[in-house]
């Protein structure tokens, strides 16, 4: 009996990719091809959706993501090579939903545990900096929270791996134009004699040059740039790290 | 807390985050900021890269020496006959950053290592 059912099974699978193999020989003359094609493997990318749920992205979000996934995997899989279209699919699909997470959220390897807490010190951190006109100690932090000093160091090495730029409201996460462009002409007429790395201090977008700035040519701290910025000092310090190891990949060494 | 740490790792990117915790745990427990320990765990990624960017190196070390209010780091790094410190350091983009993070920075070569110091005094500029 199980024997019969496998075989069934393996005869549907079989029937199942020659119909794809049939659709991707008449893709290239028929763009209905290509969307049969996606609509009959939407449900692998529904499924791979899912399985990246609960990580605080909404599921819809992620079957969307999952979607141009997909697409791209249609567009882009060669027939000719000797690999099944349902594992070249997964692992664009897979490959996509990462992605989103990296641009948009927390690095997956975060536990929601060190999320919360992350979140928490970030705020906290703020709010102590405008109640003392200083920065908290470590100590400070953890008896306003009620975290121990393990878990404030931890959340706020966690703090380094999410990518958001929503650990901020969005409102206050740009400047204006007309508070940028003053200072930034500044800026980079400063960063210009470091002739090596001006051309990547160009391409930075305007803000983080900013911050760059401020931090090492103004001799500002992290806590009065987040205050002039309007975004966390977490934010400060992890836009600082990001930017200098961005620099260093460009420059090389000698930068 | 008083007294010296030195945490030896290898000589590969992967291990400068666990310098970077240690420092965090040791200046945590003196009562250092927030903003503080923060830039000196970026001064640390910037010190260990620029370490890390000689060949040849296979162990990379942080020591600590805190007191009073003073904290010095010392990154090593066993790259043997490489040009240490890089030409011109003092004119790099690198060495603007590592000195807005502490008080002073020297570069220099003990008993055949590569070697990149870095003091902040608590009451100073950071």
């Amino acid at each position: 009996m199980a024997e019969h059912t496998d075989a069934t099974a393996a005869t549907q699978r079989q029937d199942q990719g020659e119909r794809t193999r049939e659709l991707f020989e008449r893709i290239a003359s028929d763009p209905a091809a290509r969307e049969e094609l996606v609509r009959e493997h939407m449900g692998l990318a529904e499924y791979l959706a899912r399985r990246f749920a609960g990580r605080g992205e909404p599921v819809e979000d992620l079957v969307q993501v999952a979607s141009i996934g997909l697409i791209k995997a249609v567009d882009r899989f060669d027939v000719t090579r000797e690999v099944q279209f349902s594992t070249y699919a997964t692992a664009t699909i897979v490959g996509e939903l990462k992605r989103h997470f990296r641009d948009k959220g927390w690095a997956l390897r975060v536990p929601r545990r060190l999320q919360e807490a992350a979140l928490v010190v970030n705020r906290e951190t703020s709010e102590m900096y405008k109640e003392l006109g200083r920065s908290p100690t470590v100590a400070e932090l953890s008896h306003r929270t009620g975290l121990t000093q393990e878990e404030i160091l931890e959340a706020m090495e966690a703090l380094q791996a999410y990518t958001a730029s929503s650990l901020d409201a969005p409102s206050d996460d740009e400047l204006g134009p007309s508070d940028t462009i003053g200072v930034d002409d500044a800026a980079l007429q400063v960063m210009d004699q470091w002739a090596n790395v001006a051309p990547h201090l160009r391409k930075l977008a305007p803000r983080e040059r900013h911050i760059l700035y401020m931090r090492f040519f103004e001799g500002r701290t992290q806590s009065e740039i987040a205050d002039e910025v309007g975004i966390s000092q977490m934010h400060v310090s992890r836009l600082l790290s990001a930017t200098l190891a961005r620099l260093r990949e460009a420059t090389g060494p000698e930068g | 807390m008083q007294g010296d740490v030195t945490i030896t790792t290898p000589a590969s990117a992967e291990y400068v985050h666990i310098l970077r915790v240690v420092l965090a745990g040791i200046l945590a427990a003196n009562d250092y900021t927030i903003d503080q320990i923060e830039d000196l765990k970026i001064a640390v990624s910037e010190a260990a890269a620029q370490l890390l960017a000689m060949p040849g190196g296979t162990t990379l070390s942080l020591g600590v020496e805190e007191s009073n209010g003073d904290v010095r780091l010392r990154l090593t790094c066993d790259a043997a006959g490489q040009a240490w410190p890089p030409p011109d350091v003092e004119r790099t983009f690198s060495w603007q950053v590592l000195s807005a993070l502490a008080d002073e920075v020297h570069f220099r070569r003990a008993q055949g290592d590569a070697v990149l110091e870095l003091t902040s005094r608590r009451s100073g500029g950071n």
